[in-house]
């Protein structure tokens, strides 16, 4: 059986469902931060989204998948602001990065890609695992990620995503050390990382929507 | 949520534009997000950029002016600007002798600005940067780089503006505002929240006689919550905390500023300056110039912070050089 590749169309079609499903959520996500936050994370990652949405509405149909990834993160990156944008705007630049002049993305590259996404939020954000933030969903995603090594694409993604929804609720027993809840201290305690659920809602929108190519 | 607001989503955008509407001769905008002073790049200058996120006014775009700041990157409601924002404003204010951003120390900020400088360097246009940090609340001393940034960047904007307006360097006005910063310190106290309309809801909640002292301008929590007492008993909690790092000594001559946060009547606040002028003298810190007002608030919020910089020959210079802006002029 031929191993299965997303090509930059599916992945236009992947980042705009992924979209579709964070402007759906942006109010419990706003809720989660407003506990410990201020209150607009829901808001910013909407802003975030849309703008990428309308972005990729934009490109061409020879598109490469780099320039999708690119072209993402900039649009991201550009209309977010707060600390979000350059986050999540920097791991989808640093992929497009990455993966410029590649035309197949199969169950290697989506592991690769995890790992990207990784380094561009601790390159970014200066967070360690335990701090409370969105690295505590992504990095156990990405140690699933690759772990399931070898195994179909759909099944990795599904396991990344796993690791995330599990990661984000145990941010709920850490301490907040970075950002602004950092101020919180122990009083962060019981509760989720906003940014965390923001990172399994992608990568659950990820494993779902490449699992209906 | 009872608020004189449209779209939840275009709050900064549409204050923006009638910000620009009503000062024309003051400001123009660039880009979809930027101020800057309306004659600007002024050649040869030091462009000055003051930048946050909304939700603070007067600050930053109130003080867009001559001696004050050339250029103003805004983010929606307490989110900092991104790098497109911020650089629409860099190259609008590059009048070919560098740039300078002055924000407050934030991890969304630092990273906004930090992308945008990278990018403004390759463009050939070389910026330095000062994170305010005198809020003395967020951090102790040891860990002064830390700290957040609240009403001290007025007074680090008052210094860098004005070298700037003088005709300093890049390196001159980079070190005016680094020397203002470093002998800036704030403290301040919350009487009530805020509503962002993003969220709709109040960012913490406080008891109708509680107050939180030490609080952000972003509502993050302060360093203890407690009963209401008199403004003495407030302003002498404020000072005395100010005055614990060993920055102040008797015979010192500072600049005060007290600030509202939004909510409270300029009465109030000069019942505060009336304990802190009181208090200084008792210090013996001789008070050079005041300020009471609202300079950076936090939406509506109810309180005031106190800031105190030591003044020396330079800084004193700076403080009294002239200025003219839509929220800020001072003639002598």
């Amino acid at each position: 059986m031929q191993e299965p590749t997303i090509s930059a169309q599916d992945w236009i079609r992947v980042l705009s469902r992924i979209a579709l499903r964070v402007e759906a959520e942006k109010d419990r996500l706003n809720e989660l931060d407003g506990v410990i936050g201020d209150g607009d994370h829901g808001v910013t990652m909407a802003i975030g989204f849309r703008a990428l949405d309308q972005a990729l509405m934009g490109l061409q149909e020879d598109v490469t998948i780099d320039r999708v990834f690119q072209t993402a993160g900039e649009a991201f990156l550009s209309a977010a602001g707060g600390a979000v944008g350059p986050l999540i705007g920097s791991m989808l630049a640093d992929t497009g990065e990455a993966f410029r002049g590649r035309v197949t993305f199969g169950a290697e590259e989506a592991v690769w890609m995890l790992e990207i996404m990784e380094q561009a939020l601790v390159r970014r954000g200066k967070a360690q695992p335990g701090d409370k933030t969105m690295l505590d969903a992504l990095h156990p995603a990405v140690i699933a990620a690759r772990a399931a090594e070898g195994e179909e694409l759909v099944e990795i993604l599904r396991k990344a995503a796993d690791a995330a929804s599990a990661g984000a609720r145990a941010t709920g027993g850490m301490i907040s050390r970075l950002g602004r809840s950092s101020r919180l201290g122990e009083r962060t305690l019981g509760h989720e990382d906003a940014g965390a659920n923001s990172i399994a809602l992608i990568l659950r929108g990820l494993e779902e929507e490449v699992a209906t190519l | 949520m009872k608020k004189l607001i449209n779209d939840t989503f275009q709050v900064t955008r549409e204050e923006l534009e009638g910000f620009v509407a009503a000062f024309p001769r003051a400001v123009r905008r660039v880009g979809i997000q930027a101020v800057v002073r309306q004659d600007a790049p002024v050649t040869g200058k030091v462009g000055v950029i003051l930048g946050g996120g909304s939700g603070h006014e007067p600050l930053f775009m109130g003080y867009l002016g001559r001696g004050l700041a050339d250029g103003c990157p805004v983010g929606n409601i307490f989110a900092s600007p991104s790098p497109s924002i911020v650089l629409d404003a860099t190259r609008a204010v590059s009048g070919g002798a560098g740039v300078l951003y002055i924000y407050g120390n934030y991890s969304g900020d630092c990273m906004n600005f930090d992308i945008a400088a990278e990018i403004a360097e390759k463009e050939g246009i070389h910026v330095e940067t000062i994170r305010v940090t005198d809020d003395v609340a967020s951090a102790p001393l040891e860990q002064k780089e830390s700290r957040r940034g609240i009403a001290g960047d007025f007074f680090v904007l008052k210094a860098a503006g004005a070298c700037a307006d003088d005709n300093g360097d890049l390196e001159h006005v980079r070190a005016a505002a680094c020397k203002a910063n470093d002998n800036c310190r704030s403290m301040g106290v919350a009487l009530s929240s805020c509503t962002i309309p993003a969220s709709g809801r109040p960012i913490f909640a406080l008891g109708a006689d509680e107050i939180e002292i030490g609080l952000g301008i972003h509502g993050e929590p302060g360093e203890s919550r407690q009963k209401l007492m008199t403004a003495d008993q407030i302003t002498d909690v404020l000072v005395s905390r100010i005055l614990e790092d060993p920055l102040f000594h008797a015979g010192d001559e500072v600049a005060v500023l007290v600030n509202g946060l939004g909510a409270t009547p300029l009465a109030e606040l000069f019942i505060v300056f009336r304990r802190v002028a009181r208090l200084l003298h008792d210090a013996r810190i001789h008070i050079h110039r005041s300020y009471v007002g609202e300079y950076s608030t936090s939406l509506e919020m109810a309180g005031c912070s106190v800031t105190l910089m030591r003044l020396d020959e330079e800084l004193r210079r700076w403080v009294d050089w002239p200025a003219n802006s839509p929220y800020f002029t001072q003639v002598n």
